[in-house]
């Protein structure tokens, strides 16, 4: 039976586990995005993104736990999730499924009942893209752009995009943030972004859902992240900074620098303390991750460096 | 149509703070008429490299303010401010900038007298010559 009813999560996963005859792979991965929010999966390389995306696919079984997308499940709805979302693999291969972008759209346009020809055309004059030119021939950038082309042509409710501007120049890059930008205008669209770039996150992210080694560190919601982080300069004269809210480092080289995650807490203490704030600053989304990330790497060394 | 809006690093006010203010301000003083339609929401969150939330935040409360009207399908566009409506925003604007270099002053412990010499100073700096 076919719902689409408002309360249904875009995508759900619960305890998700992959493994590999006893080798742990990933998980449990345990979040729900909600339609209209676009999330950025960060992670460093080898983190289990890829393999977390195939496994979203039904390209790779899970070991344990569940994903639901809009409350269809893999067993039952398989066509009908496949028909709705638009995915980017980490490696585009065009050339194993088509000789150039003109036969793969035709193909994809006999299978998917909204295929838009319209927006096809739109995005591949766009990019730039020569319709009728061998995959075999196209640089990597270009097959990048055509997989992302034929992804959106069939207007998805939802875009799985692993690393989609791999390859791609500035210009190139700029132009994916603004049709994805363009795509999240229609209601109810989500969009589960792998990226290395923090400009990206930065600009399209509503939540970062952020993986290291196979692991589910955290799912944040990207604002709360950059409102609740701060360097924080103070008078060198003050005991057991370490003790403040929130405080995750302090460094000493003239006035004291901490960084804490409980911005707003630590002003209230420094005031009722009267211990003056000399500046303060927002960290970096890369910091941030970086800071996140300490407790759970093995050599814990605890500074930053500038 | 980008917005003159920026969020600073340094401000130690939440960005969704800082934008709303600076929108607000906009549109007290008149650089963004009546009428005027603003960016989408995720276009101006890309320009500001903020999420979605935050600013459908910001235009949900500027409406409620009165001072944005969204109208579906077509988009989000500047309100009439009425004259009256216009004078009260405009000295809590400069109430709020005071509240925020007074609090400063206080955590730097500087003194009242110090402070109070600092407001008249600048007046009178800025007197001849303003361009506004």
């Amino acid at each position: 039976m076919n719902t689409t009813s408002m309360n249904n999560h875009a995508i759900s996963l619960s305890n998700l586990t992959v493994s590999h005859g006893t080798s742990f792979i990933l998980g449990p991965i345990n979040c729900v995005l909600e339609p209209g929010t676009v999330t950025a999966l960060v992670g460093p390389n080898g983190s289990g993104k890829s393999t977390l995306f195939r496994t979203m696919m039904n390209y790779h079984f899970p070991d344990g736990g569940e994903i639901n997308y809009w409350g269809l499940n893999y067993s039952n709805d398989a066509v009908e999730i496949k028909s709705r979302l638009g995915y980017v693999p980490e490696l585009s291969e065009l050339d194993q499924h088509g000789k150039h972008l003109r036969d793969l759209s035709s193909f994809m346009s006999h299978w998917y009942p909204t295929w838009d020809t319209h927006k096809y055309n739109y995005l591949a004059e766009h990019f730039e893209l020569e319709e009728t030119m061998p995959f075999k021939q196209m640089s990597k950038g270009s097959q990048r752009k055509a997989s992302l082309i034929l992804a959106m042509s069939h207007n998805p409710e939802l875009l799985l995009l692993d690393e989609p501007s791999s390859g791609l120049d500035p210009f190139a890059t700029r132009k994916m943030i603004e049709e994805i930008t363009h795509y999240m205008e229609e209601p109810d669209r989500t969009v589960l972004i792998a990226t290395h770039s923090m400009d990206e996150v930065r600009r399209l992210a509503d939540f970062v859902l952020f993986m290291y080694n196979g692991k589910q560190i955290g799912y944040y919601e990207k604002d709360a992240l950059i409102d609740d982080w701060r360097s924080v300069w103070v008078q060198n004269d003050v005991e057991a900074p370490y003790s403040w809210p929130g405080v995750l480092h302090v460094e000493n080289g003239g006035p004291i620098r901490v960084i804490t995650n409980k911005y707003r807490e630590l002003l209230e203490y420094l005031d009722a303390n009267r211990i003056a704030v000399i500046k303060t600053e927002t960290l970096e989304l890369e910091e941030i991750l970086l800071q996140l990330l300490i407790p759970y790497k093995e050599a814990g060394k605890k500074s930053i460096r500038r | 149509m980008p917005l003159p809006v920026t969020v600073s690093n340094e401000s130690g006010k939440p960005m969704y703070q800082q934008i709303k203010e600076q929108i607000r301000e906009l549109i007290v003083s008149g650089t963004l008429q009546e009428g005027t339609l603003l960016p989408s929401i995720r276009e101006l969150s890309a320009d500001l490299s903020c999420s979605s939330i935050t600013i459908r935040r910001v235009y949900q409360d500027l409406e409620n303010e009165k001072l944005l009207v969204t109208r579906q399908g077509t988009g989000t566009f500047v309100a009439s401010v009425d004259e009256g409506d216009r004078s009260r925003y405009r000295s809590t604007a400069v109430a709020e900038a005071f509240k925020t270099a007074v609090e400063l002053g206080r955590r730097m412990q500087c003194a009242e007298d110090e402070m109070r010499k600092m407001v008249e100073d600048l007046l009178l700096a800025t007197r001849k010559g303003e361009t506004k």
